[in-house]
């Protein structure tokens, strides 16, 4: 138990023990390609250490025990009396998951037991036994782990669906204990219990030795290539990284009160501007001096005030080595995941909502893109595939890739899928372009074939992953070649706090619509509007443009369509009327806050220069009320 | 009051005198309290922005001081009529974050002695906001449970 006085200690030791937590699992993802590093073996020994340390200090046996365990382990690579296994290193994995586990658990104020299976595991491998068992004599069978961990919904299925299944769940909730079960379940001595069914048996069976083959790939001595360049990019960083914790509390304070000091500043310009215009004189002038330095150094504050939103992207990428290695052993592939650009950054808020989207399209491109070792070898590829996640800025936005060098997307398959489905009709699918067929895949229907078989109601489908990137104002693009591989190209504006908006105005109330979506205006007289079964349709050149009226749409009525704004939603164009427009302008987006909470259509507000309160749309959300259906409140 | 025979264990020769200070409201010629330590601040009816796609109860939003507040209609959260004019706006803190309700006049800072403190004898009604009632110098006075009807808006 952790009591008041400690709540402090404790609170940072959580946050180092997380640091050296995600330091020791990558150190070990890197050790699996060249265990004889020395100086990555003696960084990881020194975080165990620390760790074991401070748990000490604060009494939490449990960590105290599985670190100590972990650490005698490493102590004893470091010495060269062992060599490292893949079997030590999924040891080493299995307490790194636990304590993280039992963190969260302490801080709650839970007891914790010692996990004695890890620990045996661990004491087994350190005297030099080859046991990849719990130690514990009895093997869980499939159904109890499940039922122990509540996943009892997943019973009945193949091991090989239900782990895939748990390594997609979103990290806080992916039981790693569970899935390190069914991992030793799977790799272990003893057989799993006998599903009911002799198709599963045989995908089960599949899954063992693919998993075996992997695990003897492993234990042979590692390819020398690479070896400089993978021994530059860990070289430890020098001591004392200057770098400051800071509430996300107090930055956020610091915004508003920017926020203040930027919409005053816009006063006083104003104000200044016709003090000018109806006074001359040399204390003007030299005030006017003044007045544009303040303006600038306010400009500049607010920028550097923003950039504290910012983190490196790392914090996210080196989440997914284990990602990989996990899903690559489990499906019986080899697949080396190349990460680039871990030092661009990105606000804080995006990066946190782009785990689970990276996470699916990693997940595509091992499982669908790479292909298997043997299919690789015969087509002359190098045995072991590539996925490449990189970061880079361009212009004012910053893009994230994941590349794979596996078999493409097969443009042809992906259009019979979507006439099968009824998504195109024949007729449209001849005039398709490449672009358009590609485009399909993120298409909310599509990916529901595969969707239905996984369980607990994730439509986990590229169109989840468009809806988190457009919803942070980014855009998603694909370019894939057969039998080359497929790149998945997602962009954001840097900061998200300030976006470009064009202002309209409808039935006298004015609205910001954000500009990334206008692809062009169209003055309400030229527009070309007719009706398609009773629904307004805006005909632009050779296409037929669903047109939706705004003022409607928002519940507010509409004087006159002013003009009509057309917009790129995901792969759809859609048109909005409005009354009137009043050109663009950079915004400073704000929540609505908390008690409103999120409303699908509207994205915030902002705060005009004369004080006045205007709602930023987003379209996306608007759309989806008006094809859903769903009326107004 | 001389009749009421302060009770505990509390030192006999000092009447219990922990009050609480409340800010009287007048909702529809109703005395409604609100713990003071829940006010941030109280401001004059603003321009209130409208959100479409909100329920009724949500009024708008309001820029306050370079910060967007929602705004709250109280008396349709209470269950109350709408005839009087609201003419000011109290700020509310609460768990879920600022929240603004419309009132239609401050009454003043209310101090009420605990033992004044009589449970909520209506049923029904907005009674699951109204913690307890008290008998002030302005009249009887329905305490507001600031918390609880927030996490009734919150939750929709």
């Amino acid at each position: 138990m952790i009591n008041d006085e400690m709540r402090e200690i404790f609170n940072e030791f959580v946050v180092e023990a997380e640091e050296n937590l995600q330091k020791i699992e990558e150190n070990l993802l890197q050790l699996e390609k060249d265990p004889e590093n020395e100086e990555i073996l003696n960084a990881t020994f020194r975080a165990m250490h620390t760790l074991k340390g401070g748990a000490g200090f604060l009494g939490l046996q449990a960590v105290v025990e599985v670190a100590h365990a972990a650490e005698d382990v490493l102590g004893k690579l470091r010495s060269g009396e062992l060599r490292l296994t893949p079997d030590i290193n999924d040891a080493i994995l299995e307490a790194v998951d636990f304590i993280r586990s039992a963190l969260p658990r302490y801080e709650a104020g839970e007891e914790v037991e010692v996990p004695k299976d890890i620990v045996d595991r661990l004491r087994a491998l350190e005297r030099g036994e080859t046991t990849t068992g719990t130690g514990s004599g009895e093997e869980p069978s499939l159904d109890d782990l499940l039922d122990r961990y509540g996943f009892p919904h997943l019973k009945g299925k193949p091991i090989e669906e239900v782990l895939e299944e748990l390594i997609l769940l979103p990290p806080e909730e992916r039981p790693q204990e569970l899935i390190e079960e069914l991992d030793k379940l799977m790799t272990g001595g003893k057989p799993p219990p006998p599903p009911p069914e002799e198709k599963e048996r045989e995908a089960e069976r599949k899954m063992i030795e693919a998993v075996q083959e992997v695990k003897e790939e492993a234990g042979q001595e590692p390819p020398a290539e690479e070896k400089p360049k993978e021994k530059k990019e860990v070289t430890p960083k020098p001591e004392g990284e200057k770098v400051l914790r800071i509430d996300v509390r107090k930055i956020e304070d610091l915004m508003n009160l920017v926020g203040e000091l930027v919409l005053e500043r816009n006063r006083l310009l104003r104000i200044f501007q016709r003090v000018q215009e109806e006074y001359q004189s040399k204390t003007i002038d030299e005030l006017e001096t003044v007045m544009s330095s303040l303006d600038r150094i306010v400009g500049d504050l607010q920028l550097a005030v923003m950039k504290t939103r910012m983190q490196p992207v790392k914090r996210l990428f080196q989440k997914f080595p284990r990602v990989v290695r996990d899903l690559a052993r489990m499906l019986g592939k080899e697949v080396e995941l190349v990460l680039e650009g871990e030092d661009a950054e990105m606000d804080k808020t995006v990066l946190e909502k782009l785990e689970e989207p990276l996470i699916h399209l990693i997940r595509n491109a091992v499982d669908h893109g790479i292909e298997p070792p043997e299919e690789r070898e015969r087509l002359g590829k190098p045995r072991k595939g590539t996925v490449k996640l990189s970061a880079y800025y361009h212009g004012d936005r910053i893009f994230l890739e994941v590349e794979d060098d596996g078999r493409g997307i097969d443009l042809e398959k992906v259009k019979q899928k979507a006439l099968e489905k009824g998504l195109i009709t024949p007729d449209r699918a001849e005039k398709m372009t490449e672009k358009d067929i590609l485009f399909l895949i993120f298409h909310p229907g599509f990916s529901t074939a595969e969707g239905v078989s996984r369980v607990s109601g994730r439509g986990v489908g590229m169109d989840v992953v468009m809806n988190a990137v457009t919803s942070f104002r980014g855009t998603i693009d694909v370019e894939t070649e057969r039998g080359r591989g497929t790149r998945i190209i997602l962009s954001f504006p840097l900061t998200v706090g300030i976006i470009r908006s064009l202002l309209v105005a409808v039935n006298g109330r004015y609205f910001a619509i954000p500009i990334y979506s206008v692809l062009e205006i169209i003055q309400g007289e030229d527009a070309q509007i007719t009706t398609v079964s009773g629904k307004e349709v805006l005909i632009l050149r050779d296409l037929t443009i669903p047109l939706i009226n705004l003022g409607e749409a928002l519940g507010i009525g509409s004087e006159r369509t002013g003009y009509v704004i057309v917009s790129q939603i995901g792969s759809q164009k859609v048109a909005f009327t409005v009354d009137d427009l009043f050109g663009d302008e950079e915004v400073v987006v704000k929540p609505l806050g908390k008690i409103i909470g999120e409303v699908q259509g509207i994205s915030g507000a902002t705060i005009t220069g004369d004080g006045k309160v205007v709602l930023i749309l987003d379209l996306d959300g608007i759309l989806k009320r008006e094809m859903s259906g769903l009326a107004l409140v | 009051m001389a009749d009421i025979v302060p009770v505990g264990e509390g030192k006999p020769e000092r009447v219990s005198t922990r009050v609480e200070e409340f800010l009287g409201i007048s909702l529809e010629k109703e005395l409604i309290g609100i713990p003071l330590k829940k006010i941030l601040t109280i401001s004059k009816v603003v321009e209130i922005v409208d959100v479409p796609y909100t329920p009724s109860y949500i009024v708008g939003v309001i820029n306050l001081r370079g910060e967007i507040i929602p705004v709250l209609s109280l008396k349709q959260l209470l269950r109350l009529p709408e005839t009087d004019e609201p003419t000011r706006i109290v700020v509310l803190d609460s768990k879920h974050g600022k929240a603004g309700s419309l009132v239609d006049s401050i009454v003043g800072v209310v101090r009420v002695p605990l033992e004044k403190f009589e449970p909520n004898p209506m049923v029904g009604r907005y009674s699951e906001f109204v913690s307890h009632v008290a008998q002030t110098e302005y009249g009887l006075m329905e305490i507001l449970d600031v918390d609880r009807l927030m996490d009734s808006v919150v939750s929709g």
